[in-house]
């Protein structure tokens, strides 16, 4: 029962985690992919290069190693709406090339990035309750967890 | 415990803070990360970044940074414009580069005018900072309806020295 929230918040961890490692050493490339998008001004553009692997390296270390794994979680879901949200702009535009999602060495098409920044966000907003959830809940003898709530 | 205790609403706003410092983190990560890389992108894009170089300049051309002519060129904003002799120009140049000799601007242009009207930002740049002869190209394309004309005052010098990769032309 409880396996399954902390595989779900390891595995967006890791891909938050590897996703920001890989742009954050190579600002030139994912500045060209933000450029691409042509949604901000272009004076904005090196910030969010620079801020958005950022971001996802801090979820992705929270979620890893489960300190502030429900921050985390919720810190990952905001990114995964931010990314679902321009890639399915993208997509409405006609654009299906490769996002930039992942940095210059994996080359991931708009659709395919669409169906993993949704799939990681369901996962997250799972890790995200199950954690809020938990903060409420009293352990049992097997390492489980019971609700205080009766309600629940 | 109250009602609101338990419907978890403390919690959830303890959670919405820490999930914006958690961002706010990530943010100063990779302004850090960048600050000590060792080629830097700027933060912001400056048009009109470096003064000293700027007052040098022909009226309209403005003054572009190593950093600022990096970052235009990796967003594909800016097409680079090499106002050096041709041979200069076939022995290494930044990739990518226009060749626009001063001292042959006229056939230069009628060769490569769709791609030069066509970018949005021109970075001019000469054999150094010592050199004016970007300047002089910069004139030229600002008298032949470019836009935005900038001219990076470094050079070629400045950007070999800066260990930036190069490209022979055959």
């Amino acid at each position: 029962m409880s396996r399954l929230p902390v595989a779900a918040a390891r595995l967006v961890g890791a891909v938050f985690l590897v996703s920001g490692m890989m742009k954050i050493f190579d600002g030139a490339h994912f500045a060209t992919s933000v450029a691409s998008y042509a949604l901000s001004d272009e004076t904005l553009t090196g910030t969010v290069a620079l801020v958005l692997p950022g971001m996802e390296v801090a979820a992705g270390v929270c979620l890893m190693t489960r300190r502030h794994c429900a921050a985390g979680a919720l810190a990952a879901l905001a990114l995964s709406l931010v990314f679902f949200s321009v890639l399915a702009w993208r997509i409405a535009q006609g654009d299906t090339a490769d996002c930039g999602c992942l940095g210059e060495n994996l080359k991931s098409s708009v659709p395919v990035s669409l169906a993993r920044a949704g799939a990681l966000g369901v996962l997250a907003s799972y890790v995200f309750v199950h954690e809020t959830y938990r903060a409420h809940a009293a352990p049992r003898g097997d390492g489980t967890f019971v609700s205080n709530d009766a309600s629940v | 415990m109250s009602d609101a205790e338990i419907d978890g609403r403390p919690a959830l706003r303890r959670h919405t803070s820490h999930a914006c410092a958690v961002l706010a983190a990530g943010s100063l990560l990779g302004v850090f990360v960048n600050a000590i890389s060792a080629r830097p992108l700027p933060l912001v894009w400056r048009a009109h970044s470096d003064t000293s170089v700027a007052s040098a300049l022909p009226a309209g051309v403005t003054a572009a940074t190593l950093e600022e002519f990096r970052f235009a060129l990796a967003t594909g904003r800016a097409l680079a414009v090499d106002a050096r002799y041709a041979t200069m120009y076939a022995e290494g140049h930044v990739p990518g580069a226009v060749s626009l000799p001063h001292d042959a601007t006229d056939a230069a242009w009628a060769k490569n005018r769709a791609q030069l009207e066509a970018a949005e930002t021109l970075v001019v740049y000469c054999a150094s900072a010592n050199c004016d002869n970007a300047g002089s190209v910069a004139r030229a394309l600002l008298s032949r309806g470019c836009k935005d004309v900038r001219v990076f005052a470094g050079g070629w010098k400045l950007w070999r020295e800066s260990g930036l990769p190069s490209e022979v032309s055959p």
